[in-house]
């Protein structure tokens, strides 16, 4: 009984220690490992497809992170998501989407279409909050760009 | 003898102090991650206002970093890893006050490594956690000696240096309380600790202006859609969720799903709260090393229950609390390993029959 108590703590410490050198192997690699372990676990859940998304965008992998944005906006109109993720999710993951089609695919009308309608969400008092305010910046900008010819912006974290 | 046990125990410390140094050293590379890149934009511009709460401090060592290796990452994850090394000891001076330098040895090397304090170190944005946990650690390890003058100026400059190094800083009067009031009972009430109250009293009236508005934060402001049982309960569940990673060390996350974690959770983050309760008031005389870290934990937690952010716990915010979660379970760990079963009365029982079998003729004659 000893030894398999001894066995059992000898086992806990080896198996911390092997998840302490993986968790510091996995930040080592940068913001993109981070989030796509994270969606890995909960692809349920807003946040993490909208910074892997991106992090996609970042790296040019512009088709990864426009499905990456898609799977966003469809994690946050789910229900049982909080009101928080819903609002900041489906802001964030639209501008971002929004940013990628005007930069990537210079289609400025299909980057408003994806914007305008949590624009009209916005119309709700209670949502009158940042997330909302980025989309309308978003928003007003894709409108500059109908003006002129270019398209550049970061996307946006959440 | 006694003194011999204490050295070794001090010598398992370094040993563990090195093997932690090793364990992330060789990662101090990599790209800046997530939120680290807002505090990159102050680090030329350190923050000014050093009234409490306040992160003037820990600002000024992210200032300190900028001006020797500029926004290169190796240098402020090295200070990270620096101060998490230094709570490891911290945790072991504090733990050998109170245990067996095994047991000691056991909780420090719980504290530093452990995977669920990974991203602490890991994340140059936690910086604030660490440097609060230990002037929290100091605070309390310095109240646990004699009480001298000298210890008193040490004792404030601690709980100073808690509430510059984050805005929940003010969390240290609660834990260096609760060790005084656990370990020293009877200097709870004597005279020599009245300015003491006096001046942490004084000190968290003159905050509680500062603290309002974070209670009352609107959604527009930061804050949740929530409403406070809500939040509070979430919250509770986002706690527990996390502890539950100290025993089973598989499922960590820069982000976890708290609201898709369900009802199931929820309801066992409550009734663990509960139990939580009766154990610290079970164990406040017959074991009070549990109802001290039970309380410590919840010290370092409570403001997140408080303060209604649009944020659920995080890892790295659970660094102060691992401080009594390490010295919980290394206490415990360390009565495992030198546990030695005893008989138990029913086995001794069978036992005497066992040996009047041997003993009968059946036996000696090979006829088994």
């Amino acid at each position: 009984m000893r030894v398999l108590v001894r066995v059992l703590i000898v086992s806990w410490v080896a198996a911390s220690l092997a998840a302490t050198q993986d968790r510091a192997r996995l930040w080592a690699l940068g913001e993109r490992a981070l989030w796509a372990d994270t969606v890995g676990q909960y692809p349920e859940k807003p946040r993490p497809w909208v910074n892997l998304g991106r992090q996609y965008a970042l790296d040019g992998d512009d088709a990864l992170a426009a499905d990456a944005y898609e799977r966003a906006l469809a994690a946050s109109v789910q229900s049982e998501r909080s009101m928080d993720e819903q609002i900041f999710g489906r802001g964030l993951a639209a501008a971002n989407l929004a940013i990628l089609r005007c930069t990537a695919d210079h289609d400025v009308e299909a980057a408003l279409a994806t914007v305008t309608p949590i624009m009209a969400a916005t119309i709700d008092p209670n949502r009158t909050q940042l997330i909302p305010t980025d989309v309308r910046k978003v928003y007003v900008w894709l409108q500059q760009r109908k003006a002129t010819d270019g398209c550049g912006a970061p996307a946006l974290s959440f | 003898m006694a003194a011999a046990t204490q050295s070794h125990g001090w010598l398992w410390c370094a040993g563990l102090v090195l093997l932690t140094a090793l364990a992330y050293g060789a990662f101090v590379d990599g790209p800046w991650v997530y939120e680290d890149a807002n505090w990159l934009t102050f680090v030329a511009d350190p923050v000014t206002d050093w009234t409490p709460p306040s992160r003037a401090l820990t600002s000024a060592t992210y200032h300190w970093a900028w001006q020797i290796a500029g926004r290169e990452p190796a240098l402020y994850r090295l200070g990270n890893l620096g101060l998490h090394l230094t709570n490891g000891v911290l945790v072991y001076a504090l733990a050998a006050s109170l245990l067996s330098p095994a047991a000691a040895a056991w909780s420090a090397g719980i504290f530093l490594l452990h995977p669920l304090n990974s991203e602490a170190v890991r994340y140059a944005s936690a910086r604030s956690d660490l440097l609060l946990t230990t002037f929290v650690l100091l605070a309390a390890w310095i109240s646990l000696g004699r009480f001298s003058a000298r210890r008193w100026l040490a004792l404030a400059l601690a709980l100073l240096g808690a509430s510059v190094s984050k805005e929940i800083g003010l969390v240290a009067i609660p834990l260096a309380a609760v060790t005084v009031a656990v370990w020293r009972p009877t200097a709870v009430s004597t005279k020599m600790v009245a300015p003491l109250w006096i001046a942490l009293g004084a000190l968290a009236g003159a905050t509680i202006p500062i603290l309002v508005p974070w209670i009352a934060m609107s959604p527009k402001g930061g804050g949740t859609f929530f409403t406070w049982p809500e939040f509070a309960l979430l919250q509770m569940t986002a706690i527990w969720h996390l502890l539950a990673l100290v025993p089973w060390p598989d499922g960590f996350s820069i982000d976890h799903d708290v609201v898709g974690l369900g009802l199931k959770w929820t309801l066992v983050a409550a009734l663990l709260t509960a139990q939580a309760v009766v154990a610290i008031a079970w164990t406040w005389r017959r074991a009070p090393v549990v109802a001290w870290a039970l309380l410590w934990v919840a010290a370092a937690v409570l403001p997140r229950l408080v303060f209604r952010t649009n944020e659920f716990i995080t890892e790295p915010q659970m660094y102060t609390a691992m401080a009594g979660v390490s010295v919980l379970i290394g206490a415990g760990v360390a009565r495992l390993w030198a546990w030695r079963p005893q008989p138990s009365a029913l086995v001794e029982f069978f036992s005497g029959y066992r040996q009047e079998w041997a003993m009968s003729g059946l036996a000696t004659k090979g006829l088994r």
